[in-house]
C-alpha cells in the first residue's frame, strides 16, 4: 500500500459503498479517470485509484468493491472488509443511497463502528428531494459523528463540499486515535467487552477502534482475529453463543438494523411500507413471465440489430446481395464503420507494399501482414465493441437489466446460469468477442466462467454469412430446407451454449446448487449518457488493452507462419508451414467424413485460416480451389449432402476465432481455462458434426 | 409461513432464515434480518418481488428457492 504514498499522493482515501449506489458515476465526477495500480494484497484482483487535486494536496481515492455488508463470504467483500481494517489510508469515504432506503445505512454503521475517520456522502440527492424524502442532515451527522454531505454526481452538485470534509477529516484525524459509533448489543456486551481489551493490546491501529474490530469479527469474521494472532476469539464466541443459545454473527446484524429503525426514522421521513407500490408500464411488461420473457429477446434483439446495422451493414448487405444487388450491398458496406477502417488499413497496406514491397520483400511483408493487418483487426472490433457495450451499459443503467434477468431466469437456472446470462448469448449472435466480455453481467464468478466457456457457440455474424453460402450450395431452390438448416443451426448453438454452462459448472467449477437469483431491482429511469459513455469507454479499454496486445501478437504469428515455409519465405500461402499444419488437419478429418484426398486438406487449411476470422472460410476455399465464387469453389469440393451438412456443423461450432480466444484469456485471465475451453470446444464440434454425418446418412438410406 | 407462500400485497415481518451461511449473510446484507417488515409487490412466476421496510426504496427479486427458505409472519394483508 505504501506505494501510494510514494506514488504523489498527499492523503488516501478508501471509497465504499453497496452496489448501486453510484460510485462509479462519482468516481469519474470526482477523478476524471481510473488508474490501475497493481492488486490488492494478497488477491488478483486489480486495485484502482483515481487522483484529484484539491488545493495544493492530490487525493488519492481508491475504488473497493460494491457490497451490502462487511462480513466477508465473497472474494469483493474480503477486499473491501481487509482494506479498511488493514489498508493505509488516511479517510474513508462512505457512500449511502437513500432512495435505496435504509438499509443503505447497514453498510455505513459497520464501517463507523470501526472508524470516525470518515465522511459519509448520500448520493442521488437530486433524486432524494425529488421523491420529498426529508433528510435532518444535521442530526444525522450528530448520530454518526462524522460529517454527512448530500451529493449529485451527474450534476456535479456537493464535490467541492465532499472535497472539503475529506480534507478536513484527514488534517485533524492524525491527532487522536479514532474512535466508532456505538451500536448496543445487549446480552452480547459482557464477552465483546472482554475480548476488546485483548484486541486492544495485540492490535495496535490508531485508525481501528478495537470495539468496532471485536463487532466486526463477531458479526462473522473469525480469520480477522486469527489474522491478529487471537484465534482463540472463536472458542470464547462459540461458547458464548452456545451458552446462550444464539447465532452470534446474527446478533450484531439484527442489533444493527434495529439500531438503524430506532435511531434514523425520526430523522429520514420515510413512507409507511404499506402503501408502498411499484408502478410502471415496463415494470408491468418485465415483471409478467410471459410478456417479460417477449420483450427481452425482442429488446435485446433490436438492440443487436441495430449495432451491428451501423457497424457492417449487416443484414441489409446479405438482403441486397440476395437480391443479386452486390454492387449496392458492396458500396452500402463500405460506408459502414468497419467498412472505412478497413479501406484505412488497406489504403496503409498497399502503401507499405508499394514503397518497400520491391526492396524488402520480407519486411514489407511482415509490416503490411503481420503487423497492419494485426492492428487493423484490432481497431476494426473497437466500433463493435464500443456500440454494443453501449447498449449494455444502457440497459444496466436505466435499471431495465435486473428486470430483464429475472423474466429469463427460471429458464436458465435451468442450465446453471441466472437470467443475466441473456446478455452474452445475444450480443454473441453478433460477434462473440463483445459476447465474451459480456460475461461480466453474470451474478457471480462461477456464471461468469461458464458464460466465458459457452459463448463461441452461438453462430456469430461472420459465420452466418458462411452458413448462408453452404446452405444455398446444398440445398439450391429449396429456401425452406435452407430456412430450416440456418434455424437449426441457431438452435444448436443455444442449445450448446446451455448445456456447456451446466457441464462447466459441475465438472469444472464444482458448483451442484442452482444459482440462486437475489438481485435489488433499482427504480428506472432514463439512462444517463455520461454514465454509458464511461462504462462502454472503460471496457472498450479494456478490450484494446488486454486482448488487443494478445490479438496483434497472434496475428504476428500466423503472418509467420503463412509467409515461411521448408523453403523460407514464401508468396503462395500453400508453399507455407501453415499449408502444412492444414494438411494435418486434412489429413486427421478425412476418414471421418470419407473425404476425397484432395478436398480433405482444402477443408483443413480453411479451418485453419477460419480460426484466425470466421470469414475466411469460404475465402480460402475460393483460393484454393482457384473458383471466382463461393458456388462454384464449394461445387469444386465435391461434397455430398451428408458430408455437406456435417462440414457445415464443423464450421460453425469447431472453434472460438482468434480474437475470441484473446478474449477468453482476457476475462478468464488463465491460459490453463483458456485452453480447456479451446480444447472442450472443438472437441463437442466434432462430436456433433460427427453425429449430424451420421444422422444424415442413415437418413439417405 | 414462508415468503415464497405470500400473495401479492401481504405485509409480513421476517422471523427466520433457514439457509446456508454464505446465503444468508447475503440476504442479511440486503436487509432480510429477523424483525425487518417486508411487503410482498409481486408472486406470480419464478420469483418473488419484495420491497423492505423503509417502503420507499429497495426492492429485491428473489428466486422460489431463496423465498421458501424465508419464514415470515404475517402482519396484515390488503
Amino acid at each position: 500500500m505504501s506505494e501510494l504514498r510514494k506514488g504523489q499522493c498527499d492523503s488516501v482515501i478508501a471509497v465504499v459503498g453497496q452496489p448501486n449506489v453510484g460510485k462509479s458515476t462519482l468516481f469519474n465526477v470526482l477523478t476524471g479517470r481510473r488508474e490501475r495500480v497493481g492488486n490488492f494484497p494478497g488477491t488478483t484482483v486489480a486495485m484502482s485509484i483515481g487522483r484529484r487535486r484539491y488545493g495544493d494536496k492530490t487525493m488519492c481515492f481508491v475504488d473497493l468493491p460494491g457490497i451490502y455488508d462487511l462480513k466477508a463470504v465473497s472474494l469483493d467483500e474480503k477486499i473491501a472488509r481487509d482494506y479498511i481494517v488493514f489498508g493505509d489510508w488516511d479517510a474513508i469515504l462512505i457512500l449511502v443511497d437513500l432512495t435505496g432506503g435504509l438499509e443503505g445505512l447497514y453498510l455505513a454503521l459497520q464501517v463507523l463502528q470501526l472508524t470516525d475517520r470518515a465522511v459519509v456522502a448520500l448520493t442521488k440527492w437530486d433524486e432524494v428531494t425529488k421523491r420529498r424524502i426529508r433528510v435532518d442532515l444535521d442530526g444525522l451527522s450528530r448520530i454518526l459523528g462524522v460529517p454527512v454531505v448530500p451529493i449529485s454526481a451527474l450534476r456535479g452538485e456537493g464535490i467541492e463540499d465532499l472535497l472539503k470534509a475529506l480534507e478536513s477529516v484527514v488534517e485533524t484525524s492524525s491527532r487522536k486515535a479514532a474512535k466508532g459509533i456505538h451500536i448496543d448489543y445487549g446480552s452480547l456486551e459482557n464477552t465483546l467487552n472482554s475480548i476488546v481489551k485483548e484486541v486492544t493490546n495485540s492490535f495496535k491501529s490508531d485508525r481501528i477502534d478495537p470495539r468496532g474490530l471485536v463487532a466486526l469479527i463477531a458479526r462473522g469474521n473469525i480469520d480477522i482475529a486469527e489474522k491478529i494472532g487471537l484465534s482463540h476469539i472463536a472458542r470464547v464466541l462459540e461458547d458464548t453463543a452456545k451458552s446462550m443459545n444464539i447465532d452470534v454473527g446474527e446478533h450484531i446484524a439484527e442489533s444493527i438494523y434495529r439500531f438503524i429503525r430506532g435511531t434514523f426514522t425520526s430523522l429520514i421521513a420515510i413512507e409507511p411500507l404499506e402503501r408502498f407500490e411499484k408502478k410502471g408500464f415496463a415494470y408491468k411488461v418485465f415483471g409478467n413471465p410471459y410478456t417479460g420473457f417477449v420483450a427481452t429477446v425482442a429488446t435485446l434483439f433490436s438492440a443487436i440489430f441495430i449495432a451491428f446495422a451501423v457497424n457492417t451493414g449487416f443484414p441489409f448487405t446479405t438482403i441486397l446481395e440476395a437480391l443479386g444487388r452486390s454492387d449496392l450491398a458492396e458500396a452500402l458496406e463500405s460506408y459502414t464503420i468497419s467498412g472505412l477502417i478497413s479501406q484505412a488499413f488497406d489504403y496503409l497496406k498497399n502503401w507499405v507494399q508499394s514503397s518497400l514491397g520491391s526492396a524488402h520483400p520480407v519486411l514489407a511483408s511482415l509490416l503490411a501482414n503481420g503487423i497492419i493487418e494485426g492492428v487493423g483487426v484490432v481497431s476494426s472490433f473497437i466500433p463493435l465493441i464500443m456500440i454494443t457495450m453501449m447498449i449494455m451499459s444502457a440497459i444496466e443503467d436505466s435499471g431495465l437489466g435486473p428486470l430483464m434477468a429475472i423474466s429469463m431466469h427460471s429458464l436458465f437456472a435451468k442450465f446453471g446460469l441466472s437470467g443475466r446470462a441473456i446478455y452474452p448469448l445475444f450480443i454473441s449472435l453478433g460477434c462473440n468477442v463483445p459476447g465474451v466480455m459480456a460475461s461480466r453481467a453474470a451474478l457471480d464468478d462461477a456464471e461468469r466462467f461458464e458464460i466465458i466457456a459457452a459463448a463461441s457457440f452461438i453462430p456469430c455474424q461472420a459465420r452466418l454469412i458462411v452458413m448462408l453460402a453452404l446452405v444455398g450450395f446444398l440445398f439450391p431452390g429449396n429456401p425452406a430446407l435452407q430456412a430450416l438448416v440456418v434455424i437449426g443451426v441457431y438452435f444448436g448453438g443455444a442449445v450448446l451454449y446451455l448445456l456447456t454452462a451446466k457441464i462447466f459448472r459441475r465438472g469444472v467449477l464444482r458448483v451442484s446448487t442452482p444459482p440462486e437469483l437475489i438481485l435489488e431491482l433499482p427504480s428506472l429511469h432514463k439512462p444517463s449518457l455520461k454514465v454509458v459513455w464511461w462504462d462502454s469507454w472503460s471496457l472498450t479499454k479494456h478490450f484494446i488493452v488486454r486482448a488487443g496486445t494478445v490479438l496483434v501478437l497472434l496475428v504476428a504469428v500466423v503472418w509467420a507462419l503463412t509467409s515461411f515455409g521448408p523453403e523460407g519465405f514464401v508468396e503462395d500461402p500453400s508453399q507455407s508451414w501453415a499449408s502444412n499444419i492444414g494438411r494435418l488437419i486434412g489429413y486427421a478429418i478425412k476418414p471421418l467424413y470419407g473425404l476425397s484426398e484432395d478436398s480433405s486438406w482444402k477443408i483443413g487449411f480453411a479451418l485453419l485460416t477460419g480460426f484466425i476470422a470466421k470469414e475466411n472460410l469460404l475465402a480460402t476455399i475460393a483460393v484454393m480451389t482457384g473458383a471466382e465464387e463461393y458456388q462454384s469453389a464449394l461445387q469444386a469440393l465435391g461434397l455430398t449432402v451428408a458430408q455437406g451438412i456435417a462440414i457445415l456443423v464443423l464450421f460453425m461450432y469447431y472453434v472460438p476465432c482468434l480474437a475470441t480466444v484473446s478474449m477468453i484469456y482476457a476475462e478468464s485471465k488463465s491460459i490453463r481455462f483458456t485452453l480447456l475451453v479451446v480444447a472442450y470446444i472443438v472437441a463437442v464440434a466434432l462430436l456433433a458434426s460427427l453425429l449430424v454425418y451420421g444422422t444424415a446418412i442413415l437418413l439417405q438410406h | 409461513m414462508y415468503l415464497a407462500d405470500l400473495p401479492p400485497n401481504a405485509v409480513a415481518t421476517v422471523v427466520d432464515i433457514v439457509a446456508g451461511p454464505g446465503l444468508k449473510a447475503r440476504l442479511i446484507g440486503m436487509g432480510f434480518v429477523n424483525g425487518a417488515k417486508i411487503k410482498v409487490i409481486d408472486n406470480s412466476s419464478g420469483h418473488v418481488i419484495v420491497a423492505l421496510d423503509s417502503g420507499f426504496g429497495r426492492v429485491v427479486a428473489l428466486s422460489r428457492g431463496v423465498a421458501n427458505k424465508i419464514i415470515v409472519e404475517v402482519s396484515q394483508q390488503s
